[in-house]
C-alpha cells in the first residue's frame, strides 16, 4: 500500500511506539510500529509529512495494522508538502520572535480576525517548540490548492503556562503557485 | 535547573542507589526517610522509574535503527532540544525529562477531558514511549493509555509500558 505521510507521532529512544497516518485517495489510515523500524529513504525529507511512503505492514490480532517497513523513493504529494514547509518556515521564524508576514496572505493580515490572532499570539511561548515539524498533522488536502495544518500536543506551543492547538489553513496562490497561510485559529 | 534542591537531593540519593544496584540494603538506605518530592506535580520516583525501566539506570547509547536513544533515559539524539552529550550526563537528561514530563502533563490535560488523576500519571508515564499526541489520540479513541506501547521484535505489541513504570515506582514509596 501507498499514501501519503499525513501524520507520524512517536516517543523517546531506540524502542519508541510511534503511530503515523496515511492518505490514500481522500480515506485514511492508522498503522502502529515500533523502532527500529525499517526505512528504505532514498533521501532525507523522506520523513516530511507530505512524503509518499510504501507501507509493508501485518493485521494485527486486534485488527489494528502494524507497520513492518517502509519505503520512500523521494516522490512527495505536493499540496501536503508544500503546505508543510509554509508552516514550519512561519513557526521556525516565530521561534525567533519573528512574525514572518510574506508567509501570511494579504487578504488575511487586512482581516479582522488577523488582529486578534496577534493578540493571542503574542502571549504564545515557543520556546518548548519541537521545531523539526513533524509534529505537524495535515488533515487531509493532497492534491488541493488548500491544505490544513494543526500543531498539535507534540509542538508543545504555548507551555510552561498552558497548551495550545494551532490550526493552519494554508493556501497556494494561484499566479505565483507559493504557499502561504490564509488563516490561523487557536483551538 | 529547573526544581527545588530537595527535588534533586532526592535524584541525588537515587545515584547512590544506582551505584551499588541489586544491593537491597542499598536501596533501603538510599529511601529510607526520603520524603517524596514533587516539582510541577512530578515525582522524582518517575524519573527514576523511567530510568529503570529503559536501560536499568545504565549510562548507554543504543543504537539498532531508525531510532537511537541516549543515555540512562533512552532520550532520542539527535534532538532539537538536547545535545548526545546531553542526554549521557545524568544531572542535564534529568532535568530535560522532567521539563518533557510536565510539558506532556499539560497538554494532555489540553487535549483531554475527564481523565482522572491517576489515569493521567499512567497517560504521563506511557507518553515516554508514544509522545504525548500519541497518549492524547488513544484517549479521544477510547483505547487504553497503554495500547500498543511495547514494540517487540516480531513487529507485534505488548501493551504495558507506562504500567510496567508505574509498577517500578511503587518500589520507592
Amino acid at each position: 500500500m501507498a499514501g501519503v505521510l499525513v501524520s507520524d507521532h512517536e516517543g523517546q529512544g531506540g524502542h519508541a511506539a510511534g503511530a503515523v497516518e496515511l492518505l490514500v485517495r481522500e480515506k485514511s489510515y492508522l498503522f502502529y510500529y515500533g523502532e527500529p523500524l525499517k526505512r528504505y529513504f532514498r533521501i532525507r525529507t523522506c520523513s516530511d509529512i507530505g512524503a509518499v511512503w510504501r507501507v509493508h505492514f501485518r493485521v494485527l490480532s486486534d485488527g489494528s495494522a502494524g507497520l513492518l517497513s517502509v519505503t520512500c523513493s523521494g516522490q512527495f504529494d505536493a499540496s501536503v508538502h508544500g503546505a508543510w514547509l509554509a508552516v514550519v518556515a512561519y513557526l521556525k521564524a516565530a521561534e525567533s520572535s519573528r512574525l514572518s508576514q510574506d508567509l501570511l496572505s494579504s487578504r488575511w493580515r487586512a482581516s479582522p480576525g488577523f488582529g486578534e490572532y496577534l493578540k493571542k499570539w503574542r502571549g504564545l511561548g515557543m520556546s518548548f517548540y519541537n521545531s523539526d515539524g513533524r509534529c505537524l498533522d495535515a488533515l487531509g488536502g493532497a492534491g488541493s490548492s488548500r491544505v490544513q495544518l494543526r500543531a498539535g500536543a507534540d509542538c508543545n506551543l504555548g507551555l510552561p503556562d498552558f497548551s495550545a492547538d494551532l490550526l493552519f489553513d494554508v493556501m497556494r496562490r494561484p499566479v505565483t503557485r507559493q504557499w502561504e497561510i490564509d488563516n490561523i485559529r487557536f483551538e | 535547573m529547573p526544581g527545588p534542591d530537595s527535588f534533586w537531593n532526592n535524584v541525588d540519593r537515587l545515584l547512590a542507589l544506582v551505584s551499588a544496584w541489586g544491593a537491597e540494603s542499598t536501596l533501603e538506605a538510599a529511601t529510607s526517610g526520603t520524603t517524596v518530592e514533587t516539582y510541577n506535580n512530578i515525582s522524582w520516583t518517575l524519573l527514576a522509574a523511567i530510568g529503570i525501566q529503559e536501560t536499568g539506570f545504565q549510562d548507554k547509547n543504543e543504537k539498532d535503527g531508525g531510532g537511537v536513544g541516549g543515555g540512562v533515559f533512552q532520550i532520542t539524539i539527535p534532538s532539537p532540544t538536547i545535545t548526545a552529550a546531553g542526554a549521557n550526563n545524568l544531572a542535564t537528561a534529568a532535568s530535560w525529562l522532567l521539563n518533557f514530563l510536565d510539558n506532556n502533563e499539560t497538554t494532555i490535560i489540553g487535549g483531554t477531558t475527564g481523565v482522572s488523576e491517576s489515569d493521567l500519571l499512567w497517560m504521563v508515564a506511557a507518553s515516554v514511549n508514544t509522545g504525548a499526541q500519541g497518549q492524547i489520540n488513544r484517549w479521544l479513541s477510547g483505547e487504553s493509555p497503554d495500547y500498543h506501547t511495547s514494540p517487540n521484535s516480531a513487529g507485534g505489541f505488548g501493551n504495558n509500558y507506562g504500567q510496567n513504570v508505574l509498577n517500578i515506582m511503587d518500589c520507592f514509596r
